[in-house]
């Protein structure tokens, strides 16, 4: 038995025991629909984080290679994130983002009464005029590890959302959370992948703008829709989330 | 084109099963990895130029969730990988090893050794399907195989 047989025949007795039909197809999509099953969607699709070539992070050179140690961060929200990088073998890196919640989402906005409250830190600021569908109101703050944390409110008391941004002190963004802005019911998935990989020929990554022209090469950023009617994050952002992010000049 | 999705979930269920299996090495990831891809297949109006587009369609898709599972913190793990592999009726003895060690690759590569083995896809094909360039997938497929010779020696035979 060659190999390719060999793999058939192992895998051909793997089998899932699920029952599939119609019925149990629609029940799931309510319930996530619902919420009930959006937190694992919401937590990873929805984060954006660009590690890649901050300046957070300490860089090793260890012969030709550019190893990042572990950094963590918390966000607005009180997620803890962790970025961890591991150098697999001679042309591939493997990085893992960890998020952590305590379980409670902390949003930095409410609306009441027709109005929106920017409640960040125990405020309570009626923001209510600075809010639209194409403005919003922004706060910021710098952290202990100098990151710069920028937090944006829009929209109208009836559709608000909200976005925050971590950039580093080189004006890098380093993760962004724009679930409070994306109606999730729609984003049934996001993926990125930031791979290192190379050719036969290889990549000379033995400097930093090596690595930053290998980033844009093979960055991908992908998202797919219940209806596919929405291929980007772009088709489905608010006007006011837009116009932020190009004052802001976020790049991914 | 489209198809009824009982049709595709009789033809393809254990298709995608094995394919989300290989990547988040997870029966229950797996199940719910299958289920959320017939579920977009159903719910959307999505057309196919033949049974091949939406055959690769369907990997893609399922290739796509496996890898958020394995992404997500919430991922699951309520039977361990070693638990599964000895609960299966393998062929003969040292599957369960060659499984093992299947499993053990880097995810990368063993999605391209899957589609490959499994599938029968080409390289052409792998690469279009997971959007790569062909020499990437000859790369990954390569490094993939070699990791299986050098673990498994005897028990893989490599041609």
């Amino acid at each position: 038995m060659n190999e390719n047989e060999k793999y058939k025949s192992i895998f051909d007795a793997i089998e899932s025991n699920a029952e599939i039909t119609i019925d149990t197809l629609t029940t799931r999509r309510h319930e996530k629909k619902a919420g009930k099953i959006k937190k694992a969607v919401c937590c990873f699709g929805a984060f954006a984080v660009l590690f890649l070539g901050s300046n957070v992070a300490s860089y090793a050179k260890t012969g030709e290679f550019w190893v990042k140690s572990a950094f963590s961060f918390k966000s607005a929200s009180g997620a803890e994130i962790t970025v961890e990088e591991e150098q697999q073998d001679e042309f591939t890196s493997i990085s893992t983002i960890n998020i952590k919640t305590d379980g409670e989402e902390k949003d930095f906005f409410e609306v009441e009464d027709e109005k929106i409250y920017f409640t960040y830190n125990g405020a309570r600021e009626d923001i209510t005029d600075k809010c639209s569908e194409d403005t919003y109101f922004k706060h910021e703050f710098t952290d202990e590890d100098g990151l710069r944390h920028v937090l944006i409110v829009g929209g109208t008391p009836d559709k608000a959302g909200s976005a925050e941004y971590i950039i580093s002190k080189d004006g890098e963004l380093v993760f962004s959370d724009v679930s409070g802005a994306v109606p999730l019911g729609d984003l049934q998935m996001a993926s990125q992948t930031i791979e290192i990989d190379c050719d036969e020929d290889g990549y000379n990554i033995s400097t930093e703008e090596a690595f930053d022209e290998l980033k844009e090469d093979v960055c991908q950023y992908e998202y797919y829709f219940e209806d596919d009617s929405a291929e980007t994050l772009e088709d489905i952002m608010p006007e006011w989330l837009k116009k932020a992010e190009e004052d802001l000049n976020i790049i991914y | 084109m489209r198809e009824p999705v009982e049709n595709l979930i009789r033809e393809y269920k254990n298709h995608l099963f094995a394919v989300a299996f290989s990547i988040c090495k997870s029966a229950s990831d797996a199940d719910d990895v299958v289920q959320d891809t017939f579920m977009k297949y159903h719910f959307s109006k999505k057309q196919f130029s033949s049974e091949e587009h939406l055959k690769a369609w369907l990997l893609r898709v399922a290739i796509n969730k496996a890898k958020d599972v394995n992404r997500s913190f919430w991922k699951q793990k309520s039977t361990s990988i070693e638990d599964y592999i000895e609960t299966l009726e393998l062929p003969e003895r040292e599957d369960k090893d060659i499984l093992s060690e299947v499993l053990a690759l880097p995810e990368k590569y063993r999605i391209v050794i899957h589609l490959f083995y499994y599938e029968e896809y080409s390289v052409a094909d792998i690469a279009k399907l997971l959007k790569l360039s062909e020499s990437n997938v000859k790369i990954r497929l390569s490094r993939g195989r070699n990791m299986l010779r050098e673990r498994l020696q005897e028990e893989w035979v490599y041609e």
